[in-house]
């Protein structure tokens, strides 16, 4: 457990000039304050200048804010939030041993349990998940194949190193798959990427289960998110909760609150008929109580 | 020579790329917070959604690339075999034909055919260069057909089938591509196509080569060399454009007026395509096309020897003439110039609306069909306007009108009209009336053939101007080369077609079904009347087409794949009146057809496809004679493996295992002597893709 502890004063370092940033800072720092403690935010480029020695404990928001804390041999418990589970078990492995206790975060992705759960709740006719395992993410192919297999579901899982060969791969991996689920990995999910397999997969009338908003607005038949409202909720909480009983409880966890998103017009043009939005929220809902996902 | 001598030269280069291949696990990069939060590009927009099938207002079939890789096709006619209702022939062996319900000769005139959304009709005859387009299979991502007419959709000549094929989009290609092909009668292909890409944009090249000897006996080859390009350009996330060109050069070979002499021409095909498209929020969106096609055609051919009697001119007695040729000249230049804007509108969820126009103009120039150097240009202009209205979940109205202002033939509408009756999420039946236009084509409105031979009085060399030359069916020893000059004022050909149509699909899509019932009306059919008059054409014939088609597709796994057609076509000559006739379209399609194609994926990386037609009598139109029924039985055994992270493709096509077989009677300039036919075809494919 994490030695964030008893803090009432907070330091809150956010990326200058970030719209989502931003309004979780904000978001946050009011809900401290009606919890009757202090916090103030800077940028990125003030905490280099700034001692935070007056400061308890620090909140990081955004992967270049935690990176300069984890390079800053401080002695301060820091929770991280908007940051990939990659990213963030990434900048771990970049200190000592002795200090990783200090580094605490609620990710930015939502757990693949959950994300199948949405596959399972959104119709009965898909059975085989296809998923992209690329440089940045096939080391975890083995678990999530596992988790997929939990859900009574079939995993069909192809690796791309060569970027050159993403489409051609992605059209062998839609015929033999119901649904892909794309899972975080920038060598595989890009701007430039997205477009060719969001219409490769169309074309072959496979759906696509998107990781965020965005992908969901670009063509996705559905995304499981965190808004800001969530993520902060859970922080403050998370930070109350610390308080009241001296330590963090889940020093590193997904997001606990979650929202879903449909793109019905995708799935009217693939004549897939899906339950109610309201309805699957519920059920995940409730699931994610019972099976903590 | 020069497209020869760069595939050449970048297949001798091709080993260096795959050492270039991008393998380096290790280089991990981080993935960050922007990964989840950033806009990224609107992909499939409202507009750019397709309907599903069962709520679609036409019948419609998808060759997808699956089905394009399975096939033994190593042309676009011949897939075209496996969609109910179609005809393939080879006409002379080597120019393809491709109609539906028949009511064709070698100028398949009244079928749309459209690439990217580029037409790539000919004005001056009409009908395809299927043999000379720039574009190869390996580009396609999937072919959907519209069986019967889409006028309002696709405008005039989207008569009797609309074949819209769409290709892959830059980015869809950037995986070196390689393949090398072999077989009998010299069958032959180098193809290679290479991608690269920026920030904003992916590029595309394709450079290629094939030819084929044709049938045995027969003077039928043909070679060409193909250069492609394309750019696909991201603006913003919400706006994106292409730009593609390319061009083909093909020399095919055949036997002119003269079969005994063998002669070659040239074909010459290229195009610039550029289309813009941006989503202006999620209702609506914007896209405008501009496109330009060139076709020159050089084809000149000496007749048999004409042999002139002194009565055959109303000469005395006693002069006898040096026999003659003539040169049977078709060589031509002809272009399309288009644009299009697009304007896509969904107010609200049950409705959505397409609407615009365009304006084109076609030229062509030819000395020897028109008779003079003049360009004749047409211009046409139109105005189209679609509506989907949802008013139940079970009920949906599709209709539209296209108004097109011709320059030839007038202002004619095409509108349409379909109720669709959705009985579950997956079964439906289709009402649909529609009418359609066919533009005469500018050789049939304005040809103007006319031979001017030389003759020699025998032993004395004084000359004879023959200023026009009619002997028809004359002696053994003089050809009937009819001079041929249009009438001109000719008017649309018209089409009404009723349709009742059903389409489901069952067990989670692994089966569906797709039949109709079709009535089509057919009137003011222009027809080439010169047997009957001093040439010319004339809208003069009336036909009714009625008939079923079916179409299925089973995948009760992703290891097998099937895919069943049949259709029942049969034609009425209603025409009345001294033309009456002058072309049979009766029997110009086969009264039943059939396909099976069967696609079985085994473990261990082989594929075997299997591919069956049975093609009824018919008759085309410019023949005289019958083409007796045939089938075809082809195979294909394919195996796939990985070379240094390439993927390696070995495939062995057998073609043609159910025998010989004609598919255009008389292969067109074939003398009934000639056996020529269509024989066993064996082709090894190898194709290295990744690099």
């Amino acid at each position: 457990m994490s030695s964030l502890s008893f803090a009432d004063n907070y330091l809150i370092v956010s990326e200058i000039n970030h719209r989502f940033h931003n309004s979780l800072a904000k978001q946050i720092e009011t809900g401290l304050s009606q919890a009757n403690h202090s916090s103030h935010t800077i940028t990125t480029n003030e905490l280099k200048a700034r001692a935070y020695s007056d400061y308890d404990s620090i909140i990081t928001i955004g992967y270049t804010a935690a990176s300069l804390l984890f390079q800053s041999n401080t002695s301060k418990p820091v929770l991280s939030l908007l940051i990939p589970l990659q990213a963030f078990t990434h900048l771990e492995n970049s200190i000592d041993k002795q200090y990783r206790h200090l580094f605490s975060s609620i990710y930015i992705d939502q757990p693949v349990a959950r994300q199948l759960e949405l596959i399972r709740q959104l119709s009965d006719t898909f059975h085989t998940v296809g998923i992209i395992f690329g440089k940045n993410s096939h080391q975890r192919k083995e678990n999530i194949s596992d988790t997929v297999k939990k859900f009574s579901l079939t995993p069909k899982t192809i690796t791309v190193f060569d970027r050159t060969e993403l489409i051609s791969e992605t059209r062998y991996l839609s015929e033999e798959s119901d649904i892909l689920l794309a899972i975080p990995d920038n060598s595989i999910y890009n701007k430039r990427s997205i477009k060719g397999i969001l219409l490769t997969t169309y074309r072959k009338k496979i759906p696509v289960l998107g990781y965020s908003k965005a992908y969901v607005r670009a063509g996705a038949l559905a995304a499981v998110f965190s808004s800001v409202t969530d993520i902060s909720r859970q922080t403050v909480e998370t930070l109350i909760q610390n308080k009241s009983s001296g330590y963090l409880l889940t020093s590193r966890s997904y997001p606990k609150y979650f929202d879903i998103e449909i793109n019905k017009k995708v799935a009217h043009s693939l004549n897939i008929k899906l339950r109610d939005k309201d309805i699957i929220l519920k059920n995940m809902l409730r699931n994610a109580q019972n099976e903590q996902l | 020579m020069i497209i020869k001598t760069l595939v050449l030269t970048l297949l001798l280069s091709a080993p260096l790329h795959l050492f270039a291949i991008e393998t380096d696990t290790a280089a991990v990069s981080i993935i960050t917070e922007d990964d989840f939060l950033s806009d990224i590009p609107i992909v499939l927009s409202a507009s750019r959604l397709s309907q599903p099938q069962t709520e679609s207002a036409t019948s419609v079939t998808i060759i997808n690339r699956q089905m394009i890789e399975a096939s033994t096709a190593t042309s676009i006619p011949e897939l075209m075999r496996m969609v109910p209702g179609f005809q393939v022939g080879f006409y002379d062996g080597n120019i393809p034909v491709v109609t539906y319900h028949g009511m064709s000769d070698i100028y398949s005139r009244r079928i749309q055919v459209l690439i990217d959304g580029r037409s790539v009709y000919i004005p001056t005859w009409g009908g395809v260069p299927w043999k000379s387009l720039p574009i190869t299979l390996d580009e396609i991502e999937q072919i959907e057909v519209t069986r019967g007419p889409n006028a309002a959709a696709y405008g005039s000549n989207s008569f009797l089938a609309v074949i819209s094929i769409k290709t892959f989009n830059a980015f869809d290609t950037q995986a070196g591509l390689l393949k090398l092909a072999n077989g009998n009668n010299k069958q032959h292909q180098a193809l290679y196509r290479v991608g690269a890409q920026t920030e904003n944009s992916e590029f595309r090249v394709t450079i290629a080569h094939r030819g084929d000897e044709g049938m045995d006996d027969f003077a039928d080859a043909y070679d060409e060399e193909l250069l492609k390009f394309r750019i696909d350009y991201t603006i913003d996330n919400n706006s994106q454009f292409f730009y593609q060109s390319g061009i083909n050069k093909n020399q095919q070979y055949e036997q002119g007026g003269d079969i005994s002499l063998t002669h070659r021409f040239e074909t010459s095909v290229s195009y610039h395509h550029f289309k813009w498209e941006r989503n202006l929020d999620d209702k609506s969106s914007v896209s405008v096309q501009l496109y330009r096609n060139q076709y020159s055609l050089n084809n000149s051919s000496l007749s048999t020897e004409i042999n002139l009697t002194s009565a055959d001119l109303g000469y005395p007695a006693g002069i006898t003439f040096d026999p003659f040729r003539i040169t049977l000249d078709s060589s031509s230049e002809a272009s399309r110039q288009d644009l299009e804007v697009n304007y896509f509108y969904k107010p609200s969820k049950s409705l959505r609306t397409v609407s615009g126009f365009s304006t084109r103009r076609d030229s062509v120039k030819s000395e020897a069909l028109f008779d003079t150097s003049e360009t004749f240009t047409t211009d046409v202009s139109r105005a189209f306007g679609h509506a989907e209205w949802t008013m139940t979940p079970q009920l949906i109205i599709n209709t539209g009108i296209m108004i097109e202002d011709h320059q030839i033939s007038d202002t004619s509408y095409s509108p349409r009209i379909a109720l669709i009756h959705k009985f579950t999420n997956n079964q439906s039946l289709r009402y649909s009336y529609s009418t359609a236009n066919r533009a005469p084509s500018t050789a049939e409105e304005s040809i103007n053939i006319t031979y001017r031979p030389s003759l020699t009085v025998s032993g004395t060399g004084i000359c004879v101007l023959v200023t026009t030359l009619t002997c028809e069916n004359g002696t053994d020893n003089i050809v009937a080369v009819p001079n041929l000059n249009s009438i001109g004022g000719l008017d649309f050909e018209e089409i009404e077609s009723n349709e009742i149509g059903f389409y489901g699909d069952y067990f989670s899509n692994k089966l569906t079904i797709n039949a109709k019932i079709f009535h089509d009306m057919i009137s003011d059919i222009i027809v080439d009347i010169s047997p009957n008059e001093d040439g010319g054409f004339e809208n003069s014939q009336m036909l009714i087409a009625k008939g079923i088609e079916f179409g299925s597709t089973f995948r009760p796994d992703h290891d097998l794949y099937l895919n069943l057609s049949y259709a029942n076509i049969s034609i009425t000559d209603k025409t009345q009146g001294a033309y009456s006739t002058v072309e049979v379209f009766s029997n110009s399609a086969p009264k039943e057809s059939y396909g099976l194609s069967i696609l079985k994926q085994f473990k261990s990386d082989y594929s075997l496809s299997l591919e069956y037609f049975q093609i009824g009598e018919m008759r085309w139109t410019d023949i005289g004679s019958l083409t007796e029924p045939y089938d075809i039985l082809n195979l294909k055994l394919s195996k796939k493996t990985r070379i240094a992270g390439s993927k390696l493709t070995y495939s062995l096509l057998l073609k043609n295992l159910s025998g010989e077989y004609n598919d255009y009677n008389e292969y067109g300039n074939v003398s009934a002597n000639n056996n020529s036919s269509m024989s066993e075809r064996i082709r090894l494919e190898v194709e290295l893709q990744g690099f």
